[in-house]
Formats: structure tokens, sequence, C-alpha cells
């Protein structure tokens, strides 16, 4: 029984040095405020195993999202390499990342695909490209990753205000829509954004980042 | 997937060793299994260097998993604590009184052998530790009453068993998790058949251990008096109540907390209250098992470096493509692998093995055309390797139960060996036919387990002598089925 | 027992208990002493949206080793990147499998996309999109993408 209080001892003395002794990334933070990419434009060459995907210019990162819709109004993911900062190739047999399935205009769940050769097979993302465009379904790029990344609004201390909401663009891309009036300008969202959908507006001014327009709070 | 020298030279020491040790060629009075797995992978090690190939001493670290060993050490040292506190006696206590309610005789023993299904840690011989006095002390006042001492093998390796196996369903880092990650299915896809399964195996194994010839109890250990103490202090049932209740709630709860840190907050409070000390959780700690488990993860990186899994996946495809055993022949050989060579601990195998089962089992979908026959293959494999220990003549859990009940070393493994036979395929067909996690239903999830229930009380209630349908055995076996998918 | 025997074993299991010792030493070491409560799961390898086995940078901090080949089922990237890399890195193209260095040399094109089979974490680290799904999906929640976050910038671990 006299034992247990330096065993308490103990505890907390390794406690505090596993505390103080781990490795935390810090995150640098700037006071501007944010801006979201624009949606990528791009041209797409159809052919019998390809599709070569052409940025009209560079984009944020060495990969970007490819999606497409799928028949139940999924959207359907493949993170793609970039060659020369613009081009894409989709070949058949390229399997798809995940899927987000839908409920109205919000994401409702998400899938990550596991290809097991032989076992489970994956969805070929070229095919599903080639079908969407054949039912005029929706395809395209994006930056985003949500609802698999959210770390924006894990970050945003004022989130219950409503500032981050993701939301769909009319190419069916998700982007983060941020609504600046009630920003308070603590740089977190782009600081954590490793994706290059956010960026600080200082950024997106000296890189020339075609941004979106600013989301407005019409509901409020 | 390719066959070398090194690969095959590998796999062939290896099972060298595990022949050797297994069937005590090399007694281990003189060389223990740790010291011979250690001196083998030394010598894979050496091989390796001398066929030139690159040996990056991290790689043995690589195979080697932390949470069975520390939630062991945390579990014995929880189980130690509360022994002392006299939670176990308490426990004893209780089950007797239990047993004289509705639930009865039968209900009750049903419920304490699949406690440790129910709430399933991720190394069965932290329940082992917990239950086996309990089980003793509530086995020896139920075989005086009876006057039949056949009834504490029965309940005692009733317990072995299940606790053995139910390492394999552990939501908390249990070797079904590995199975899960390493094969892409959903957490938690596998606990529903092996659950199920091992009230099967339960129930076979006390079934067989109550029908088997040659299984005597040691006539003095029935007269030995185990520290059954009538008055019990309150701090006693407080430390088995507050073990029971804190390990329900973690069930419940799932508290992003690892499971080793609770297990070591409620030793701390179990400390305080039952006023034990140190040395009584030292004493707890059994040092075997553990050293077992990372003697047999060094000996799987050693076989990761000298490429002998690639080796073992060409032999098994070979076997089934060139011999009459065929694909199915050759799967039901890996999938009892653990049975035949039973390690102390059943994850020296999955980390030695499942690679290679994880891509044999792609090999016979492809040729069987039969995607399901994967997670069949699987589970039943993963949870062979959790149940072997409860077999193994090197230590296994098994062995603390013959010691206890000076019942002659590895008469008893026979009946568990039964019970595991039968019920690893059963995880199998309830894969494959009620479907995992994801393809669920009200009836899989009620129905199944319900029958399966009732089935435990009707053998239970048989093998007591009671009428089959005695209503105390049947609701012990439902409510246990029942609880089992519930927590 | 004899005791040549006895002294023998206890030397093995002495190994064995200071072998169990390392892995708490090296965690210290890197930075990420909470590495040593992985549960070993494996649940976070169906996280990841690119197919890294996240659990390997795990691994990599428990053994102090960045080159700790991560399990990647299919990270794309160029061949020529996958070279440049790491010329051991054994990736695939189509149902070739092989390492980056050799199919370069068998004449694949170096524009050629490929999937990584497996890639050392520090090489894997700058892939990492740090979205921290695997954190999220952990049952402990063991903050996995600091050490990608850490090995993305020089590396190796620490500061």
């Amino acid at each position: 029984m006299s034992k247990t209080p330096i065993i308490l001892f103990i505890l907390s003395v390794l406690t505090g040095i596993c505390y103080f002794g781990q490795t935390r990334p810090l995150l640098k933070t700037e006071g501007f405020y944010p801006v979201v990419r624009a949606a990528k434009d791009a041209s797409y060459q159809f052919s019998t195993d390809t599709v070569e995907i052409t940025l009209q210019q560079n984009a944020s990162l060495e990969r970007i999202a490819v999606f497409a819709y799928d028949r139940e109004q999924r959207q359907v993911v493949v993170v793609k390499p970039l060659r020369d900062g613009k081009k894409i190739t989709v070949r058949r047999g390229d399997f798809a990342d995940y899927r987000v399935t839908l409920d109205k205009d919000t994401a409702a769940s998400f899938e990550i695909f596991r290809e097991i050769p032989g076992v489970r097979k994956g969805v070929d993302f070229f095919e599903l490209l080639v079908e969407a465009r054949a039912a005029s379904r929706r395809y395209g790029l994006q930056d985003c990753l949500y609802p698999i990344c959210t770390l924006c609004m894990d970050v945003c201390p004022v989130i219950k205000h409503g500032v981050i909401k993701m939301k769909r663009d009319e190419y069916g891309a998700f982007y983060p829509a941020i609504y600046l009036t009630g920003c308070p300008r603590c740089g977190k969202c782009f600081a954590v954004c490793k994706l290059g959908a956010i960026v600080s507006v200082r950024d997106a001014m000296k890189e020339k980042v075609p941004a979106r327009p600013a989301a407005k709070m019409e509901n409020k | 997937m390719s066959v070398n020298l090194l690969g095959a030279l590998s796999l062939g020491i290896f099972f060298i060793l595990m022949i050797a040790s297994v069937r005590l060629w090399i007694p281990q009075r003189l060389v223990t299994l740790q010291s011979m797995l250690l001196v083998g992978a030394l010598l894979l090690i050496a091989l390796a260097l001398a066929f030139g190939v690159p040996v990056r001493p991290p790689v043995l670290l690589t195979t080697t998993t932390l949470n069975p060993i520390t939630a062991t050490i945390a579990g014995f040292m929880l189980a130690g604590a509360v022994e002392k506190a006299g939670g176990f006696a308490a426990a004893g206590n209780l089950l007797v009184r239990l047993s004289r309610s509705f639930l009865g005789l039968s209900g009750t023993i049903i419920l304490l052998v699949n406690c440790p299904t129910i709430l399933a840690m991720p190394c069965g011989r932290i329940w082992a530790a917990a239950l086996i006095p309990t089980a003793l002390m509530f086995g020896f006042e139920l075989a005086r009453r009876h006057g039949d001492p056949a009834l504490l093998p029965i309940i005692v390796f009733g317990l072995i068993t299940n606790a053995a196996a139910s390492c394999g369903p552990s939501p908390l880092g249990g070797i079904g998790m590995m199975g899960e990650g390493m094969g892409g299915f959903l957490p938690g896809s596998f606990i529903k058949p092996q659950q199920l399964a091992i009230m099967g195996m339960t129930l076979v194994t006390m079934a067989a251990m109550g029908l088997w010839h040659g299984i005597e109890v040691e006539p003095s250990v029935l007269q030995t008096s185990h520290t059954h103490r009538e008055k019990l202090p309150a701090s006693a049932y407080f430390s088995f109540l507050f073990l029971s209740l804190g390990l329900v709630a973690v069930f419940l709860l799932k508290p992003a907390v690892p499971i080793q840190t609770v297990l070591v907050g409620m030793t701390l409070v179990v400390m305080i209250v039952g006023k034990v000390g140190v040395t009584d959780l030292l004493v707890g700690v059994n040092l075997h098992p553990l050293t077992a488990m990372i003697a047999g993860f060094v000996m799987a990186g050693a076989l990761l470096i000298t490429g002998a899994f690639d080796t073992l996946v060409f032999v098994l495809s070979w076997l089934a493509s060139h011999t009459p055993l065929g694909f199915v022949g050759v799967s039901i050989l890996l999938i009892y692998l653990p049975l035949i060579f039973p390690m102390p601990c059943g994850r020296v195998l999955v980390a030695a093995l499942l690679p290679g089962v994880i891509m044999f089992g792609q090999k016979v979908v492809e040729i069987t055309n039969y995607p399901k026959a994967f997670s069949g293959l699987l589970i039943s494999f993963i949870l062979c390797c959790a149940a072997s220990c409860a077999t193994s003549p090197l230590g296994g859990i098994g062995s603390i139960g013959e010691g206890n009940l000076g019942i002659k070393q590895g008469v008893a493994a026979k009946p568990v060996q039964l019970g595991i036979l039968v019920g690893v395929p059963l995880a199998a067909l309830i894969a494959v036919f009620l479907g995992l996690l994801e393809e669920s239903t009200v009836m899989d999830e009620v129905l199944v387990p319900g029958g399966l229930g009732l089935l435990f009380g009707v053998v239970m209630n048989l093998l007591l002598g009671d009428a089959f349908y005695k209503p105390g055995g049947l609701a012990g076996g439902i409510l246990s089925a029942l609880l089992m998918r519930l927590v | 027992m004899k005791r040549y025997f006895l002294y023998f074993n206890i030397g093995a299991y002495c190994s064995a208990i200071a072998f169990l010792g390392i892995f708490p030493v090296n965690a210290f070491l890197t930075g990420y002493p909470w590495a040593i409560t992985c549960y070993n799961c494996n649940i976070c390898r169906l996280a990841c949206p690119i197919g890294i086995d996240p659990h390997g940078f795990i691994v990599a901090a428990l053994t102090n080793d960045p080159d700790y080949y991560i399990s990647t089922s299919h990270l794309r990237l160029g061949l020529a990147q996958a070279q440049a890399l790491d010329k051991d890195m054994p990736v695939s193209a189509g149902k070739l499998t092989m390492k980056a260095g050799k199919m370069l040399e068998s004449g694949v094109d170096a524009e050629r996309e490929v999937n990584a089979v497996a890639m050392k974490a520090k090489h894997v680290a700058k892939f990492c999109f740090l979205c921290g799904n695997c954190a999220r999906r952990c049952p402990i929640k063991l903050p996995i993408m600091d050490i990608a976050e850490d090995l993305a910038k020089d590396g190796g671990f620490g500061e």
C-alpha cells in the first residue's frame, strides 16, 4: 500500500516525459483571409483505351483528383499524377480510389476502395468516365478530397457559426465555401490544407491563383 | 511468387524447429521454445548473409506486435491485483449464489465459460488469469456438492478454450483485426463469425471433455483447500464488480484510450481499495507467453528477410495444383496448421504466415472463382491460430488447467483439439453463408446466435444430467449468445 | 536442467526481453512515444484514399528507420519519378511488377505512370496528403499523420 504513491509518482513522471518528449508539428499560421481555388478548366480527349486530360492552367500540386458520377449519382474519384504540371492520362484498368454517396447535395458517406486481385474487383475509372460522358453525367477535376479530408473544418475555430461549408459546384466538384464575413482570419484552414484547395489571399495574389468568389451568407 | 534456395532452406529450418519443439524431440527441459526460436532466427540471418542477401536489422522489429504483449502484461497486473484483493473469491461466491437462482448450475456455467468472448480481450490469457481461479473455486464447490469430479475439467477447459480463442474476435486489437486490415475487410467484419464459432468450439470441447476417457482429476487436488474464505471483505466484492463493470464500460463506450491504459488505471484503483502491494502484481505476471510471443515475432522477421513467405505460397500453390489435395485440401491443411504446430501464442503463426495465407487465398479465389472463399479461409486460419494456444504443449493456456487439476500432461489437449477442429469450420460457414458485418440482418444477429445458445443450453443440461429442456440452462445459453452480439 | 542449458535459456530470455526494450527507446528517440500504443489492427490501412498503409509510419517510428518500406496499394507516379526517388522501389505497370530501376532499363517509357507497390517511409511521406483520415479511423485516434509530416520535411525524424 505504501508503494502505491511511488507508483503513481513514477507513472506521472513517465507520462510527463512522454508528453513533453513527443514531436508535434507546429501549425504556422498567417493572419490572412483564405481564398478557395477556382474550378479547373480542362479539355478531355477520349480514345479507345485512354482519356487524355489537359488542364488550362498548371495545377497546385503534382497530383489531382479526377471524378465522375456513376448511375446512382455517386461521386467516384481517382487521384492521378500530373505530367508537366498539366497533363493526366486515365487508362483502362485504372481503378478508382474512393466513392462518395450523396444525400441531396451533401456527402452522406464514403467508401475507400481496396482492390484485392482476384477477390475484390475495383471500379474501372476509365470505363466509368466514358460511361459518364456518354450518359451526360458530370465529370471533372477537383482539388478538395472532401469528405475524406475535413481538416479545414476540424481546425476552424468558428465552424459552429457555419463559416466553412462544403458545397458542390455546377460541375459536381466539392469545394469549401468560406463565408468571409464570419472568418476571424486565423489562417488555420489554409495552413492545414495540403491539397491546395484553400490558399491565403497573399499567396493567391502573388501566384495569381484563380479563385472562387467569396461565399455570401445568403441564409442569415 | 517464386521459390529460391534461401527461402526453401529457411522455411525447412523453421518447420523442423517447430516439429522438434512441439513433438518434444528437443526436450523443453534442455532448450525451451523461446531459445530455439531465437537461435533459429539467428541461424536464418546468418544464412541470409551467407547468401549475400542484405540484412537490415530494423526488419526484425517490423514483425513484432506490441499490443498483445503490453495488453497481456497490463491484464496480468490487474488480475494479480484483483486476485490479491479477494475479487475472484468473491466472484466464486457470487457464481455459487447465481447457480442457486433461476439460471441454475448449467446456465451459470455457460455464462462463466463464455465470459471471455463476451468481453474479448486482445489476449486470452488476461481472462484465463482472471477467471481460472474463479472457475476452480466454483468448480470445486460444485464437484463437492454433486460428488462428481468430472465437472471440474468440463468447466475449466470450457473456459480455457473460450479464453484462448477470444483474442480472435477482440475489438481491442485482437488477431482478427489484423486479418480485417490486411485482407481489406471493414473493421469488425470478422467478429460475428468468430464469436459464434467460439461458442460452438466451447460447446464441443465441454461435451468431449465430459465424454473423454482418461481425464482424471488428481484426488488430492480436490481435497486441497483453495483459499476459499468464508467471510470476504466488502473490498473483495468491490474489486470484482469494479473489474466487471469497468470492462463492460470499455466495450459499450469504446473510448479512444488504449485498453492497456484502462487496465493499468483499474489496477491502481484495486490496489488502493484492496490494499494490494506491488509484489502481488508481479506475482500475477506470467513471463512465458510474453517471451514466446517475442521470440515468435523475431523468427517471423527472420523469415521475412529470407523470403520464406514467398516460398511458402509457392509450395502451397504447387501442392494444390500437382497433388490430389487440390486447392480445397491445401486450404484445409493451411487452416489447421496452427493446430498441428500449436504455439504458446497464436500470434506467432499469424505474424509468420498471414501474408502467405492472404496470397494463397487470392490464388484460391482465382482458381475457384468463389470470392467468399477468401474471407472463409482467412477467418478460419485466424480463429485456429487464436484457439491453438489452448492446446500447445509448449506452455499453452491449457497447461495452466492441467497443472491446476493434476491432469496428466497433454491428455486434456485432445478434447480441446476436437473442439477447435469442429469450431473452426463453423466460422468459415458462418462467414460464407451468413456473411460478414456489411451483410448482417436482424435474423443473423438474433436468431442464429439465439439458436446456438439454445443448443449450448441443451447440451449443458444433458452434460449435468438434467432434463435437456431445463429452462435455466436454455436461458443461460441464449443470454450468453445475445450478450456476445450486444456488448 | 543442466547448468549449461539453464544459462543458455536465461540468455535467450533476457535477449527477448531486451529486444522488447528497443521499441520504447526507439519511440522516444524518434519523438513519437505514443507509437508503442498502436493496436497493430491495420484498420488505418483501409483509411487512406491514395492507398498508403499508414501503419507503416508507426513501424518506421518504432524502428527508427525512415527507409522502412511501406506498402502502397495504389500510389501512382511517373516511372522516371519513381526511379529518381529510389531505384529499388518495387513498382507495377499493368501485370509487370519489378524494381523501378530495372523497369526503366527494360525499356518501359519513363513517362509511363506506375503504381508503387512499396515505398520508403521518407518518400511516402511526401505523397501523403495529411488528410488525417487514418487518425480518424484509428480506434485510439493516434495522430499518425504527425509522423508523415515530420518525415516529409527532411526525410528523417526529429527537428
